[in-house]
Protein backbone atom coordinates (compact mmCIF):
# COMPACT_ATOMS: atom_id res chain seq x y z
CA UNK A 1 0.00 0.00 0.00
CA UNK A 2 0.82 3.84 -0.74
CA UNK A 3 2.92 3.10 -3.51
CA UNK A 4 1.57 4.75 -5.93
CA UNK A 5 3.01 8.33 -6.93
CA UNK A 6 0.96 10.83 -7.99
CA UNK A 7 1.78 13.71 -9.41
CA UNK A 8 0.00 17.16 -9.22
CA UNK A 9 -1.06 17.40 -13.37
CA UNK A 10 -3.41 14.24 -12.17
CA UNK A 11 -4.98 16.48 -9.35
CA UNK A 12 -4.99 19.92 -11.92
CA UNK A 13 -7.34 17.12 -14.22
CA UNK A 14 -9.39 15.70 -11.22
CA UNK A 15 -10.54 19.58 -9.59
CA UNK A 16 -11.12 20.40 -13.32
CA UNK A 17 -11.95 23.98 -14.14
CA UNK A 18 -12.60 25.02 -10.49
CA UNK A 19 -9.01 25.51 -9.29
CA UNK A 20 -8.74 28.11 -12.37
CA UNK A 21 -11.66 30.13 -10.92
CA UNK A 22 -10.39 31.08 -7.55
CA UNK A 23 -7.60 32.27 -5.37
CA UNK A 24 -7.41 32.25 -2.30
CA UNK A 25 -4.40 32.47 -0.09
CA UNK A 26 -2.41 30.33 2.13
CA UNK A 27 -2.87 32.34 5.65
CA UNK A 28 -2.24 30.59 9.22
CA UNK A 29 -5.03 29.57 10.63
CA UNK A 30 -4.27 31.32 13.69
CA UNK A 31 -4.80 34.78 12.47
CA UNK A 32 -7.92 34.29 10.82
CA UNK A 33 -10.05 32.77 14.04
CA UNK A 34 -11.66 34.77 16.81
CA UNK A 35 -10.57 33.47 20.19
CA UNK A 36 -13.51 31.06 20.66
CA UNK A 37 -14.63 30.34 24.01
CA UNK A 38 -15.20 26.08 25.68
CA UNK A 39 -19.16 26.15 26.89
CA UNK A 40 -20.90 23.41 28.29
CA UNK A 41 -24.59 22.88 27.30
CA UNK A 42 -27.27 20.47 28.24
CA UNK A 43 -26.63 16.63 26.85
CA UNK A 44 -23.28 18.03 25.37
CA UNK A 45 -19.51 18.10 25.96
CA UNK A 46 -17.07 21.11 25.78
CA UNK A 47 -17.67 22.82 22.30
CA UNK A 48 -16.64 25.67 21.27
CA UNK A 49 -19.05 29.12 21.43
CA UNK A 50 -19.98 31.11 18.25
CA UNK A 51 -23.11 32.05 19.64
CA UNK A 52 -25.41 32.00 22.70
CA UNK A 53 -29.00 32.89 21.69
CA UNK A 54 -29.21 31.01 19.12
CA UNK A 55 -26.56 28.61 20.17
CA UNK A 56 -23.93 27.77 17.39
CA UNK A 57 -21.59 25.39 18.74
CA UNK A 58 -18.03 24.15 17.45
CA UNK A 59 -16.14 20.55 17.75
CA UNK A 60 -13.11 21.02 19.06
CA UNK A 61 -10.22 19.38 16.51
CA UNK A 62 -8.90 16.61 18.85
CA UNK A 63 -12.21 14.78 18.83
CA UNK A 64 -12.08 14.37 15.04
CA UNK A 65 -9.96 11.36 16.08
CA UNK A 66 -12.72 9.13 16.58
CA UNK A 67 -14.31 6.90 13.90
CA UNK A 68 -18.06 8.39 15.16
CA UNK A 69 -18.22 11.46 16.72
CA UNK A 70 -19.49 11.00 20.25
CA UNK A 71 -23.53 11.95 20.77
CA UNK A 72 -22.20 14.75 23.01
CA UNK A 73 -19.81 16.21 20.71
CA UNK A 74 -21.63 16.55 17.81
CA UNK A 75 -21.88 20.74 16.71
CA UNK A 76 -25.13 22.41 17.39
CA UNK A 77 -26.50 24.96 14.71
CA UNK A 78 -29.79 26.51 15.02
CA UNK A 79 -31.45 29.58 13.14
CA UNK A 80 -33.83 31.27 15.10
CA UNK A 81 -33.85 32.05 18.67
CA UNK A 82 -36.71 30.51 19.75
CA UNK A 83 -35.36 26.87 20.36
CA UNK A 84 -37.36 24.31 21.64
CA UNK A 85 -36.09 23.19 25.10
CA UNK A 86 -38.59 21.08 25.91
CA UNK A 87 -40.79 18.54 24.42
CA UNK A 88 -43.51 16.62 25.79
CA UNK A 89 -43.74 13.37 23.61
CA UNK A 90 -47.46 12.45 25.09
CA UNK A 91 -48.56 15.71 22.92
CA UNK A 92 -45.25 15.87 20.06
CA UNK A 93 -46.86 14.24 16.80
CA UNK A 94 -45.12 14.44 13.51
CA UNK A 95 -47.43 15.71 10.94
CA UNK A 96 -47.20 14.15 7.06
CA UNK A 97 -50.12 16.64 4.89
CA UNK A 98 -50.18 18.66 1.94
CA UNK A 99 -50.76 17.34 -1.49
CA UNK A 100 -51.48 13.87 0.01
CA UNK A 101 -54.56 11.49 0.18
CA UNK A 102 -54.75 12.04 3.58
CA UNK A 103 -53.05 13.85 6.51
CA UNK A 104 -51.17 11.48 9.50
CA UNK A 105 -50.06 12.37 12.64
CA UNK A 106 -48.15 10.03 14.07
CA UNK A 107 -46.71 9.62 17.36
CA UNK A 108 -42.65 8.62 18.68
CA UNK A 109 -44.29 5.32 19.30
CA UNK A 110 -45.77 4.70 15.90
CA UNK A 111 -42.37 6.14 13.93
CA UNK A 112 -40.45 3.65 15.59
CA UNK A 113 -42.62 0.78 16.01
CA UNK A 114 -45.03 1.46 12.92
CA UNK A 115 -42.00 1.37 10.09
CA UNK A 116 -38.96 -0.59 9.46
CA UNK A 117 -36.39 0.91 11.37
CA UNK A 118 -33.21 2.00 9.04
CA UNK A 119 -29.32 2.47 10.72
CA UNK A 120 -26.65 3.76 9.05
CA UNK A 121 -23.07 6.10 9.50
CA UNK A 122 -23.37 9.43 7.74
CA UNK A 123 -20.94 12.70 7.87
CA UNK A 124 -23.23 15.71 9.10
CA UNK A 125 -21.81 18.84 7.95
CA UNK A 126 -22.86 22.48 7.82
CA UNK A 127 -23.07 24.06 5.03
CA UNK A 128 -20.74 27.26 6.38
CA UNK A 129 -18.38 24.95 7.69
CA UNK A 130 -14.57 26.22 6.97
CA UNK A 131 -15.92 29.56 6.85
CA UNK A 132 -13.92 31.25 8.35
CA UNK A 133 -10.68 30.07 6.13
CA UNK A 134 -12.51 32.09 3.21
CA UNK A 135 -10.53 35.29 1.41
CA UNK A 136 -11.67 37.86 0.85
CA UNK A 137 -13.56 37.41 4.57
CA UNK A 138 -17.44 36.76 4.29
CA UNK A 139 -20.29 37.67 7.09
CA UNK A 140 -22.35 34.45 8.86
CA UNK A 141 -21.16 31.81 11.46
CA UNK A 142 -17.17 31.93 11.94
CA UNK A 143 -17.09 28.35 11.86
CA UNK A 144 -13.41 26.71 11.57
CA UNK A 145 -13.34 22.94 10.80
CA UNK A 146 -15.99 22.33 13.15
CA UNK A 147 -19.43 21.98 12.04
CA UNK A 148 -18.61 18.74 11.10
CA UNK A 149 -19.73 14.94 12.49
CA UNK A 150 -19.87 11.21 11.71
CA UNK A 151 -23.07 9.69 13.66
CA UNK A 152 -24.73 6.50 13.50
CA UNK A 153 -28.47 7.46 12.26
CA UNK A 154 -31.22 5.08 13.04
CA UNK A 155 -34.66 5.96 11.68
CA UNK A 156 -37.82 5.62 9.62
CA UNK A 157 -37.68 6.04 5.48
CA UNK A 158 -39.01 9.19 4.62
CA UNK A 159 -40.48 7.63 1.34
CA UNK A 160 -41.95 5.17 3.90
CA UNK A 161 -43.97 7.77 5.97
CA UNK A 162 -44.92 10.15 2.72
CA UNK A 163 -46.79 6.16 1.37
CA UNK A 164 -48.58 6.53 4.81
CA UNK A 165 -50.05 9.68 3.74
CA UNK A 166 -50.06 8.95 0.06
CA UNK A 167 -48.38 11.61 -1.75
CA UNK A 168 -50.44 12.95 -4.81
CA UNK A 169 -49.72 13.76 -8.46
CA UNK A 170 -48.32 16.88 -9.32
CA UNK A 171 -46.60 17.16 -6.22
CA UNK A 172 -42.57 18.63 -6.88
CA UNK A 173 -41.24 19.28 -3.36
CA UNK A 174 -41.61 18.14 0.26
CA UNK A 175 -41.26 21.22 3.19
CA UNK A 176 -39.85 20.37 6.69
CA UNK A 177 -40.65 22.46 9.08
CA UNK A 178 -39.29 21.99 13.61
CA UNK A 179 -40.31 22.92 16.56
CA UNK A 180 -37.81 26.01 16.51
CA UNK A 181 -39.72 29.46 15.89
CA UNK A 182 -39.16 33.31 14.97
CA UNK A 183 -38.25 36.05 17.39
CA UNK A 184 -40.12 38.44 15.61
CA UNK A 185 -43.47 37.45 13.22
CA UNK A 186 -41.33 39.25 10.43
CA UNK A 187 -38.88 37.07 10.75
CA UNK A 188 -38.86 33.60 7.89
CA UNK A 189 -39.38 29.97 9.49
CA UNK A 190 -36.86 27.73 9.44
CA UNK A 191 -38.86 25.48 6.69
CA UNK A 192 -36.10 23.15 4.16
CA UNK A 193 -37.55 21.76 0.83
CA UNK A 194 -35.89 19.31 -1.10
CA UNK A 195 -37.02 17.90 -4.80
CA UNK A 196 -39.85 14.97 -4.31
CA UNK A 197 -37.20 12.45 -5.98
CA UNK A 198 -34.71 13.25 -3.72
CA UNK A 199 -37.78 12.48 -0.78
CA UNK A 200 -38.48 9.47 -2.15
CA UNK A 201 -34.44 8.12 -1.99
CA UNK A 202 -35.44 5.01 0.58
CA UNK A 203 -31.74 6.27 2.47
CA UNK A 204 -33.66 9.30 3.35
CA UNK A 205 -35.04 8.82 6.73
CA UNK A 206 -36.37 11.17 9.71
CA UNK A 207 -34.10 9.59 12.51
CA UNK A 208 -34.90 9.27 16.15
CA UNK A 209 -31.80 8.11 17.22
CA UNK A 210 -28.15 9.15 17.38
CA UNK A 211 -25.33 6.85 18.11
CA UNK A 212 -28.14 4.18 19.24
CA UNK A 213 -29.51 6.83 21.80
CA UNK A 214 -32.45 9.23 21.58
CA UNK A 215 -31.43 12.77 20.16
CA UNK A 216 -30.33 15.17 22.41
CA UNK A 217 -32.32 18.78 22.49
CA UNK A 218 -29.63 20.81 20.79
CA UNK A 219 -29.29 18.27 18.00
CA UNK A 220 -33.26 17.58 17.43
CA UNK A 221 -34.88 15.49 19.90
CA UNK A 222 -37.15 14.12 19.15
CA UNK A 223 -36.42 13.39 15.47
CA UNK A 224 -34.64 14.94 12.74
CA UNK A 225 -34.38 14.85 9.28
CA UNK A 226 -31.30 12.89 7.51
CA UNK A 227 -30.73 13.57 4.01
CA UNK A 228 -27.11 11.62 3.69
CA UNK A 229 -24.91 12.89 1.33
CA UNK A 230 -26.29 16.62 1.44
CA UNK A 231 -25.73 19.76 3.37
CA UNK A 232 -26.90 19.88 6.69
CA UNK A 233 -29.38 22.73 6.32
CA UNK A 234 -31.60 20.31 4.76
CA UNK A 235 -31.15 17.73 7.97
CA UNK A 236 -34.24 20.00 10.03
CA UNK A 237 -33.84 19.33 13.45
CA UNK A 238 -37.32 19.15 16.39
CA UNK A 239 -39.14 17.83 13.27
CA UNK A 240 -43.15 18.46 13.52
CA UNK A 241 -44.43 19.17 9.65
CA UNK A 242 -43.49 17.51 6.66
CA UNK A 243 -45.70 18.72 4.09
CA UNK A 244 -45.97 17.86 0.12
CA UNK A 245 -45.75 20.70 -2.37
CA UNK A 246 -47.10 21.35 -5.55
CA UNK A 247 -45.12 24.19 -6.41
CA UNK A 248 -41.23 25.05 -5.37
CA UNK A 249 -41.12 26.67 -2.10
CA UNK A 250 -40.98 30.44 -1.65
CA UNK A 251 -39.47 30.63 1.31
CA UNK A 252 -36.97 32.70 2.10
CA UNK A 253 -34.40 29.90 3.73
CA UNK A 254 -34.84 27.85 0.13
CA UNK A 255 -35.05 31.59 -1.98
CA UNK A 256 -32.28 33.44 -0.77
CA UNK A 257 -30.20 31.68 2.03
CA UNK A 258 -28.21 28.18 1.04
CA UNK A 259 -27.66 29.28 -2.38
CA UNK A 260 -24.72 28.47 -4.57
CA UNK A 261 -23.17 29.99 -7.65
CA UNK A 262 -24.95 28.26 -10.57
CA UNK A 263 -21.80 27.89 -11.81
CA UNK A 264 -19.37 24.03 -12.17
CA UNK A 265 -17.52 24.40 -9.30
CA UNK A 266 -20.30 26.37 -7.47
CA UNK A 267 -17.93 29.20 -6.88
CA UNK A 268 -17.31 32.77 -8.23
CA UNK A 269 -14.28 34.55 -8.99
CA UNK A 270 -13.13 36.14 -5.11
CA UNK A 271 -15.32 39.23 -4.32
CA UNK A 272 -17.92 38.68 -7.28
CA UNK A 273 -21.74 38.50 -7.57
CA UNK A 274 -22.84 35.53 -8.90
CA UNK A 275 -25.25 36.44 -11.63
CA UNK A 276 -27.25 32.98 -10.83
CA UNK A 277 -27.91 30.89 -8.06
CA UNK A 278 -29.14 27.02 -7.00
CA UNK A 279 -29.96 25.81 -3.55
CA UNK A 280 -26.85 24.04 -2.59
CA UNK A 281 -27.49 20.75 -2.52
CA UNK A 282 -24.96 17.57 -1.97
CA UNK A 283 -21.38 18.56 -0.35
CA UNK A 284 -18.17 18.11 -1.96
CA UNK A 285 -14.85 16.24 -1.03
CA UNK A 286 -13.11 16.72 1.74
CA UNK A 287 -10.05 15.48 3.63
CA UNK A 288 -8.86 16.53 6.60
CA UNK A 289 -5.21 16.22 8.57
CA UNK A 290 -6.36 15.57 12.66
CA UNK A 291 -2.59 14.50 13.81
CA UNK A 292 -0.26 15.89 13.75
CA UNK A 293 -1.67 19.61 14.46
CA UNK A 294 -0.93 22.51 13.14
CA UNK A 295 3.00 23.89 14.88
CA UNK A 296 3.06 20.55 16.38
CA UNK A 297 7.04 19.84 16.90
CA UNK A 298 8.15 16.46 15.56
CA UNK A 299 11.59 14.87 16.66
CA UNK A 300 13.69 14.02 13.44
CA UNK A 301 14.58 10.49 12.81
CA UNK A 302 11.53 8.89 14.67
CA UNK A 303 8.65 7.36 12.81
CA UNK A 304 5.06 8.74 13.52
CA UNK A 305 2.03 9.12 11.56
CA UNK A 306 0.18 11.70 9.77
CA UNK A 307 -3.64 10.76 10.31
CA UNK A 308 -6.97 12.14 9.06
CA UNK A 309 -10.42 11.36 7.95
CA UNK A 310 -12.04 11.95 4.28
CA UNK A 311 -15.97 12.13 3.10
CA UNK A 312 -17.55 12.89 -0.52
CA UNK A 313 -21.34 13.84 -0.97
CA UNK A 314 -21.91 10.10 -0.77
CA UNK A 315 -19.83 8.36 -3.28
CA UNK A 316 -17.40 7.04 -1.06
CA UNK A 317 -13.29 8.02 -1.23
CA UNK A 318 -11.29 6.34 -3.54
CA UNK A 319 -8.22 7.39 -2.43
CA UNK A 320 -6.22 10.25 0.06
CA UNK A 321 -2.74 11.33 -1.12
CA UNK A 322 -0.32 13.09 1.30
CA UNK A 323 2.17 15.01 0.86
CA UNK A 324 5.37 15.54 3.46
CA UNK A 325 7.26 18.62 1.48
CA UNK A 326 4.53 20.86 0.53
CA UNK A 327 3.21 18.99 -2.31
CA UNK A 328 6.54 18.86 -3.93
CA UNK A 329 5.81 15.01 -4.23
CA UNK A 330 2.70 12.85 -3.33
CA UNK A 331 1.78 9.34 -1.81
CA UNK A 332 -1.14 7.03 -0.88
CA UNK A 333 -2.46 7.17 2.33
CA UNK A 334 -3.77 3.62 4.12
CA UNK A 335 -7.83 3.78 4.33
CA UNK A 336 -9.14 2.11 7.49
CA UNK A 337 -12.33 0.72 8.42
CA UNK A 338 -14.93 1.16 5.92
CA UNK A 339 -18.48 2.22 7.52
CA UNK A 340 -20.42 2.74 3.97
CA UNK A 341 -20.38 5.44 1.22
CA UNK A 342 -22.28 8.36 3.21
CA UNK A 343 -19.13 7.67 6.52
CA UNK A 344 -16.14 9.29 6.22
CA UNK A 345 -13.16 7.07 6.60
CA UNK A 346 -10.29 7.38 8.41
CA UNK A 347 -6.37 7.41 6.38
CA UNK A 348 -3.15 6.96 7.70
CA UNK A 349 0.38 7.39 6.86
CA UNK A 350 3.77 6.53 8.31
CA UNK A 351 5.90 9.25 7.66
CA UNK A 352 9.64 9.88 9.37
CA UNK A 353 10.62 13.01 8.77
CA UNK A 354 14.75 13.37 8.79
CA UNK A 355 15.50 16.76 7.68
CA UNK A 356 15.06 19.34 10.54
CA UNK A 357 13.00 22.65 9.49
CA UNK A 358 9.28 23.54 8.65
CA UNK A 359 7.75 20.68 7.24
CA UNK A 360 4.44 21.18 5.20
CA UNK A 361 1.83 18.23 5.28
CA UNK A 362 -0.62 18.09 2.84
CA UNK A 363 -3.50 15.86 2.02
CA UNK A 364 -5.90 15.73 -0.90
CA UNK A 365 -8.80 12.99 -1.15
CA UNK A 366 -10.68 11.74 -4.63
CA UNK A 367 -14.38 10.02 -4.43
CA UNK A 368 -15.19 7.41 -6.42
CA UNK A 369 -16.64 9.37 -8.84
CA UNK A 370 -13.03 11.59 -9.52
CA UNK A 371 -14.38 14.54 -7.62
CA UNK A 372 -11.40 16.13 -5.20
CA UNK A 373 -10.34 19.21 -4.04
CA UNK A 374 -8.53 22.24 -5.35
CA UNK A 375 -5.45 24.06 -4.70
CA UNK A 376 -6.98 27.26 -3.89
CA UNK A 377 -10.19 27.62 -2.51
CA UNK A 378 -13.57 27.78 -4.23
CA UNK A 379 -15.44 31.22 -3.47
CA UNK A 380 -19.15 31.86 -3.35
CA UNK A 381 -20.09 35.24 -1.12
CA UNK A 382 -22.45 33.14 1.20
CA UNK A 383 -18.91 30.93 2.23
CA UNK A 384 -20.48 27.40 1.59
CA UNK A 385 -18.65 23.79 0.40
CA UNK A 386 -15.39 24.69 1.74
CA UNK A 387 -13.21 22.01 0.52
CA UNK A 388 -9.64 23.30 0.23
CA UNK A 389 -6.97 21.10 0.05
CA UNK A 390 -5.31 21.24 3.73
CA UNK A 391 -1.79 22.37 4.79
CA UNK A 392 -0.73 21.79 8.25
CA UNK A 393 3.08 23.34 8.92
CA UNK A 394 4.75 21.21 11.44
CA UNK A 395 8.28 21.52 13.23
CA UNK A 396 10.86 18.71 12.96
CA UNK A 397 13.49 18.93 15.04
CA UNK B 1 -17.31 39.29 30.91
CA UNK B 2 -18.58 36.02 29.60
CA UNK B 3 -20.09 33.96 32.78
CA UNK B 4 -21.70 30.39 32.36
CA UNK B 5 -24.18 28.56 34.71
CA UNK B 6 -23.41 24.41 34.21
CA UNK B 7 -26.95 23.28 35.22
CA UNK B 8 -25.71 19.80 34.05
CA UNK B 9 -25.18 17.93 37.77
CA UNK B 10 -28.49 19.44 38.51
CA UNK B 11 -30.16 18.11 35.30
CA UNK B 12 -28.60 14.92 35.86
CA UNK B 13 -29.59 14.06 39.16
CA UNK B 14 -33.37 15.06 38.02
CA UNK B 15 -33.18 12.32 35.45
CA UNK B 16 -31.66 9.89 37.93
CA UNK B 17 -34.22 10.63 40.11
CA UNK B 18 -37.04 10.44 37.02
CA UNK B 19 -35.98 7.03 35.97
CA UNK B 20 -36.83 5.75 39.55
CA UNK B 21 -40.50 7.16 39.42
CA UNK B 22 -42.89 5.53 38.04
CA UNK B 23 -45.01 6.37 35.92
CA UNK B 24 -42.02 7.72 33.78
CA UNK B 25 -42.30 11.21 32.49
CA UNK B 26 -42.94 11.68 28.88
CA UNK B 27 -41.50 15.35 29.22
CA UNK B 28 -37.40 16.19 27.86
CA UNK B 29 -36.50 19.06 28.72
CA UNK B 30 -33.11 21.51 29.16
CA UNK B 31 -32.58 24.38 30.88
CA UNK B 32 -30.06 26.82 28.28
CA UNK B 33 -27.03 28.12 30.48
CA UNK B 34 -26.39 32.30 30.57
CA UNK B 35 -23.75 33.34 28.16
CA UNK B 36 -22.83 36.94 28.68
CA UNK B 37 -21.11 38.51 25.79
CA UNK B 38 -19.95 42.30 26.19
CA UNK B 39 -19.41 44.70 23.55
CA UNK B 40 -16.23 47.34 23.29
CA UNK B 41 -16.74 50.77 24.42
CA UNK B 42 -18.20 53.41 21.97
CA UNK B 43 -21.07 56.01 20.94
CA UNK B 44 -24.21 53.29 19.75
CA UNK B 45 -23.02 50.18 21.85
CA UNK B 46 -26.34 50.44 23.70
CA UNK B 47 -28.67 50.59 20.54
CA UNK B 48 -26.84 47.69 18.98
CA UNK B 49 -27.40 45.86 22.07
CA UNK B 50 -30.76 46.85 22.63
CA UNK B 51 -31.91 46.45 18.46
CA UNK B 52 -29.34 43.41 17.66
CA UNK B 53 -30.10 41.62 20.38
CA UNK B 54 -33.92 41.50 20.29
CA UNK B 55 -33.68 38.84 17.58
CA UNK B 56 -30.02 37.55 18.75
CA UNK B 57 -26.98 37.40 21.06
CA UNK B 58 -24.47 40.17 20.31
CA UNK B 59 -21.87 37.58 19.69
CA UNK B 60 -23.14 37.48 16.58
CA UNK B 61 -21.08 40.21 15.97
CA UNK B 62 -18.43 39.71 17.95
CA UNK B 63 -17.74 36.74 16.10
CA UNK B 64 -17.32 38.23 12.64
CA UNK B 65 -13.84 38.75 11.16
CA UNK B 66 -13.31 42.85 11.12
CA UNK B 67 -15.53 44.59 7.90
CA UNK B 68 -15.67 48.33 6.58
CA UNK B 69 -17.93 50.30 7.63
CA UNK B 70 -19.68 49.78 4.33
CA UNK B 71 -19.97 45.99 4.68
CA UNK B 72 -21.33 46.48 8.45
CA UNK B 73 -23.88 49.04 6.17
CA UNK B 74 -25.19 45.78 4.05
CA UNK B 75 -25.04 43.26 6.99
CA UNK B 76 -28.02 45.95 8.71
CA UNK B 77 -29.22 46.68 5.58
CA UNK B 78 -30.10 42.55 5.10
CA UNK B 79 -31.70 42.19 8.71
CA UNK B 80 -33.88 45.22 8.37
CA UNK B 81 -35.13 44.13 4.61
CA UNK B 82 -34.59 39.57 4.82
CA UNK B 83 -35.56 39.69 9.03
CA UNK B 84 -37.82 42.74 9.88
CA UNK B 85 -35.37 43.94 11.71
CA UNK B 86 -37.59 46.70 13.79
CA UNK B 87 -34.15 49.38 13.57
CA UNK B 88 -35.70 53.08 12.91
CA UNK B 89 -34.11 54.96 10.19
CA UNK B 90 -32.55 57.41 12.73
CA UNK B 91 -30.74 54.41 14.70
CA UNK B 92 -29.32 52.90 11.39
CA UNK B 93 -26.75 56.07 11.25
CA UNK B 94 -25.08 55.34 14.64
CA UNK B 95 -25.56 51.38 14.68
CA UNK B 96 -23.73 51.22 11.19
CA UNK B 97 -21.07 53.83 12.75
CA UNK B 98 -20.56 51.96 15.94
CA UNK B 99 -19.95 49.04 14.39
CA UNK B 100 -17.78 50.28 11.74
CA UNK B 101 -15.54 51.43 14.19
CA UNK B 102 -15.57 48.90 17.21
CA UNK B 103 -15.47 46.25 14.76
CA UNK B 104 -14.07 47.83 11.29
CA UNK B 105 -11.20 47.30 9.65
Amino acid sequence: MGAKRLTRRDFLKAAGTATAMAAVGTVPLELLAFDKKLVRYPEKTDLLLLTSRPPQLEMPHQLFRELVTPTDALFVRWHLSGIPTEVDLATWRLTVGGNTERTVALTMDELQKGFEPVTYTAVIQCAGNGRSFFEPRVPGGQWGDGALGNVTWTGARLKDLLARAGVKKGSVEVAFNGLDTPPLPTVPDFIKSIPVDTALDPEVIVAYAMNGAPLPMLNGFPARLVVPGWYATYWVKALSDITVLTKTSDNFWMTTAYRVPDTPCACVPPGEKPQRTVPITRMSTRSMIVEPQAGARLPAGRETEVMGIAFSGGYGIRDVAVSVDGGATWREARLGKDLGRHSWIQWRYPWRPEQKGTCRIMARATNAIGESQPFEGLWNPAGYRWNRIETVDVTVG
Amino acid sequence: MKTIIPLLLALAATAVAAETDAPRSTIHAITLPKVATELRPGPGREKVQGYCGVCHSVDYIVMQPPFAKEKWGEIVAKMIKAFGAPIPKDAREEIVGYLGTAYGK
